[in-house]
């Protein structure tokens, strides 16, 4: 093997694809920031600097005591998925009934209006985390347990037999091939789940909470406080892109062979 | 027949209710290289399915010297046509797949691969990944691999035929080289009568279903072998005429059969 030559990294190169999207981004701030000025209702259409502003007095508070609570609600009910949905996963992949018996009801299981169902984790768990926990399992659940179980399936029929003439078992069959080939499956399905997460945090913090980015955002509304309801939905937006970033970075560290060059 | 090493007996076995074999015997001996050449859909593949126990025969029975053939992993490797390399294993935790599925761990694994990396001409591609080879090297790993059952026997199933002409001439050189040092019985399914001529001890052709029995032809050609004698030789291109004459015919009858 050739050693491959040092290189630096560089921030242009890194940032050379983004330049775009970022050019767009910025052009839309500034036609809100214009709008909104021009509105000058800040309750119904607060401007983007007055959010930064805003952003910045409430940071004491939403740094120290709803971001952490949000965190830990997401990462909870993301781990709770990820145990659930895999382990589903693996054993419908492993057993034809459990196949039979439990895809058409995750496939049905994606009608149901979650939203709708909120209230009642307050009435179950009440207002601990465990309801707003709930809302994000089942919003965030489905994808894992789908692109793993497909993952688990894609398989080749040929790859299979060629072990099996090597006297490879159920278990070599699962641990050689079933595994690894659905990492790919499962991290893009996780990819989707983290995102969806943050929004089932924030659903189940609208509906009942004492604390939380999404219990601020709804309680500012209350006050006509525009700027207000926009910062913690910053901080949400800004937490679900950070555990996509981190989720990319586990993948690709992961399936470090597909670049192998 | 005390020295075959592979044997089918009287084997009879139907596809979604065709059928292709009626009792079939054949009979392959130590250290031979056999050919197996037949038009497509006629039952070659087929032939190897059996053998692998991938396929279960209606009646009769395939024997591996004294142990019958009954489910798949019965102890005769096999080079399938695409390289079926395992892409998020380097070249090295491919070729060990077959040792580990055997119980060796994999830090023992690797030290009995190793030393085979650099007479396969595999050395230096340890930590590669398969994506990485070309086609020609990626079917080398393959026979690496199918040599690391340790079985006695090889299938392979047309390995060269996705190559281009100049690393197929390569590859067939380099396969009657391994076939000399490693002694071992080589059974090899191949659309290429040039291929099966310069390699084998003796060919088989298989015809329409159903089949009884497969027409044999010995390649008269002494060993070692070159390229030279398979260009220059008149007896050859009589044999390959006649060869060809064997095809065609039975090629008209698959095609009849399958209108």
């Amino acid at each position: 093997m050739q050693k491959k030559p040092n290189r630096q990294f560089s921030f242009k190169r890194w940032a050379a694809p983004y330049y775009l999207s970022v050019g767009v981004f910025l052009l839309f701030l500034v036609a809100w920031e214009g709008s909104a000025w021009a509105i000058g209702k800040s309750f119904i259409l607060p401007a983007p600097t007055q959010i930064a502003v805003r952003l910045w007095e409430l940071r004491q508070t939403l740094l120290a005591v709803h971001l952490p609570s949000t965190v830990l609600i997401i990462l909870v009910g993301l781990l709770l998925s990820i145990i659930g949905g895999v382990g589903l996963a693996a054993w419908m992949s492993w057993n034809k009934t459990a196949e039979r018996a439990f895809y058409p009801l995750l496939i049905a299981s994606q009608t149901i209006p979650i939203i709708a169902l909120a209230p009642i984790f307050v009435l179950w768990f009440g207002y601990s985390i465990w309801s707003k926990v709930a809302v994000t399992v089942l919003i965030s659940f489905f994808p894992i347990t789908v692109n793993t179980f497909d993952g688990f399936n894609s398989v080749s029929k040929e790859l299979r037999e060629l072990l099996k003439t090597m006297g490879a078992s159920r278990k070599d069959l699962f641990f050689k091939l079933a595994i690894p080939s659905s990492l790919p499956s499962f991290f893009s399905g996780l990819r989707v789940a983290v995102t969806l997460s943050v929004i089932g945090a924030a659903i189940g913090e609208w509906l009942g909470a004492q604390k939380g980015l999404g219990y601020f955002s709804r309680r500012m509304m209350t006050q006509f406080d525009g700027a207000g309801v926009f910062a913690p939905i910053v901080l949400l937006s800004l937490t679900g892109i950070l555990l996509f970033v981190f989720v990319m970075i586990m993948e690709k560290s992961i399936l470090k062979w597909r670049n192998a060059k | 027949m005390s020295s075959s090493v592979l044997q089918v007996q009287q084997v009879s076995f139907r596809y979604g209710g065709k059928e292709i074999f009626r009792d079939l015997s054949l009979a392959i001996q130590e250290r031979e290289f056999v050919s197996i050449v037949g038009p497509s859909g006629s039952g070659k593949t087929t032939l190897f399915r059996l053998l692998l126990g991938l396929e279960k025969p209606e009646t009769g029975g395939l024997f591996l010297g004294e142990k019958q053939v009954i489910g798949a992993g019965g102890g005769i490797a096999y080079v399938p046509q695409k390289d079926l390399l395992i892409p998020w294993r380097s070249i090295l935790d491919n070729v060990i797949l077959p040792l580990e599925i055997s119980g060796l761990t994999k830090r023992e694994a690797y030290a009995n691969a190793r030393p085979h990396f650099a007479s396969f001409g595999l050395a230096g591609t340890e930590s590669a990944y398969p994506h990485m080879l070309s086609g020609g090297m990626k079917q080398r790993v393959s026979f690496l691999r199918a040599y690391l059952t340790g079985s006695d026997v090889l299938l392979l199933d047309e390995p060269f035929s996705a190559l281009d002409a100049i690393s197929r001439v390569e590859m067939q050189d380099w396969l009657l080289e391994q076939w000399v040092s490693l002694k071992k019985t080589i059974i090899l399914i191949t659309h290429d009568l040039d291929e099966a001529l310069l390699l084998s001890d003796r060919i088989l052709v298989t015809s329409s279903p159903p089949m009884e029995q497969l027409a044999e032809i010995l390649v008269p050609l002494s060993r070692p072998r070159t390229m030279d004698m398979k260009l220059g030789d008149k007896s050859l291109l009589s044999l390959k005429s006649e060869l060809l004459q064997k095809f065609r015919h039975e090629g008209a009858k698959c095609d009849a059969e399958e209108t």
